[in-house]
């Protein structure tokens, strides 16, 4: 499932994210198996949870560094008369800016839209998303 | 409202378009990502000043652009930076400048942010062996420094950050009586969560050592540099 964004990432970050995802994917295989009967109710969601994974994962390595550039942006271009900011040969213009805010605004608006909460993607440990993911499934099921 | 755990591909299927509408700025962007978060910690550096009475200016804009040092190599003149000023003392906060170590007068390392007196960048012409020139600013001048990893916190990664401040500001390695209150401490900014482990390691240093070790940046860091946040950070 990590295919769907790694196709629309560089090699270089793809790769650590594809990385990622296998290593957890192992941790939750492992979790959902059958050994465990708190999380045995989710073996049959496993397409989602890959899903939710593949998410969590772009969210964290791409989408949380797009909002920390604009932080920065925002001061620089807000507070004085700068028109962009300069990384070498790069340049971070005001547009590349409103577009950076608008791939992260969308994402987080296409969570909610399926009742996603952000803090679903805040986690270091593997069986804290899993515990969390199960969390969620209980709260639709219930409304 | 939709149900991922009912039906998973209609979710699939609009991720799909979200990617596809957004894919050049994701794909231009996704190359600079650790940039992106040294340019957050940077930020919250100058938020801290800011929160702390200070009035800052944005120094040096070339060509009304904010030039951003990227890489240790360079001449600093060549480079934008912030001017932190309260009553008459003034301040650069700067980025990637190499400082000359405590111990000897030879050796330099470069923090990510380093908050230094003003007017204190200096050239060493004899560095290398060519024509080329060394740009460092003295011991003395540094205030304070921070390191920026975008990663999340592991053992090596805090135990090499007390050799780097050994290097730099070796007493900050015990606990002082007495301590300023206007700027950060030398700090360590994280930007993953710890874990139980790591979180050990970071209150053990914390109680020996006059530092910060900051984590989990990512999520938390607009509230840990807020206005009543700042107030938990060691100072100097």
């Amino acid at each position: 499932m990590i295919k769907l964004f790694t196709q629309y990432i560089p090699f270089k970050e793809s790769q650590q994210m594809t990385f990622e995802y296998n290593l957890r994917m192992n941790d939750i295989n492992h979790f959902i198996s059958g050994k465990y009967d708190f999380y045995a109710g989710l073996k049959k969601d496993k397409q989602t949870i890959e899903l939710l994974l593949a998410m969590s994962i772009f969210y964290k390595r791409v989408l949380t560094n797009f909002d920390s550039a604009n932080k920065f942006s925002s001061r620089i271009i807000f507070k004085s008369n700068a028109k962009a900011i300069q990384l070498g040969t790069y340049e971070l213009t005001s547009k590349e800016i409103y577009n950076l805010k608008r791939a992260v605004l969308r994402f987080k608006e296409l969570s909610k839209e399926y009742s996603i909460p952000v803090t679903l993607y805040h986690y270091t440990e593997t069986k804290v998303f899993l515990r969390n993911v199960r969390n969620l499934k209980s709260l639709l099921n219930e409304n | 409202m939709a149900n991922p755990f009912k039906d998973v591909r209609e979710l699939t299927r609009d991720i799909e378009t979200y990617l596809r509408k957004n894919r050049s700025s994701i794909y231009n962007n996704a190359k600079r990502l650790s940039d992106f978060f040294e340019m957050a910690c940077y930020n919250n550096i100058v938020r801290f000043y800011e929160n702390n009475g200070f009035q800052i200016k944005i120094k040096n804009l070339i060509r009304n652009r904010f030039r951003y040092k990227c890489t240790t190599a360079g001449n600093p003149a060549n480079y934008s930076y912030f001017e932190a000023t309260k009553s008459c003392f003034s301040f650069e906060i700067r980025h990637n400048i190499n400082i000359k170590s405590y111990h000897n007068n030879n050796t330099y390392t470069t923090p990510d942010i380093c908050i230094l007196k003003s007017h204190s960048i200096k050239v060493d012409n004899e560095f290398y062996d060519t024509t080329r020139k060394y740009y460092y600013a003295e011991n003395r001048a540094l205030i304070s420094f921070c390191e920026v990893k975008n990663f999340n916190p592991f053992p090596e990664l805090l135990f090499n950050f007390i050799g780097v401040v050994n290097e730099l500001k070796p007493v900050l390695l015990r606990q002082p009586k007495y301590y300023g209150k206007n700027h950060i401490a030398t700090s360590l900014m994280m930007s993953g969560k710890a874990n139980k482990h790591a979180n050990r390691i970071i209150d053990n240093l914390h109680s020996r050592y006059h530092l910060n070790l900051i984590s989990d940046l990512f999520n938390i860091g607009g509230i840990k540099f807020g206005k009543r946040g700042i107030k938990k950070f060691k100072s100097v």
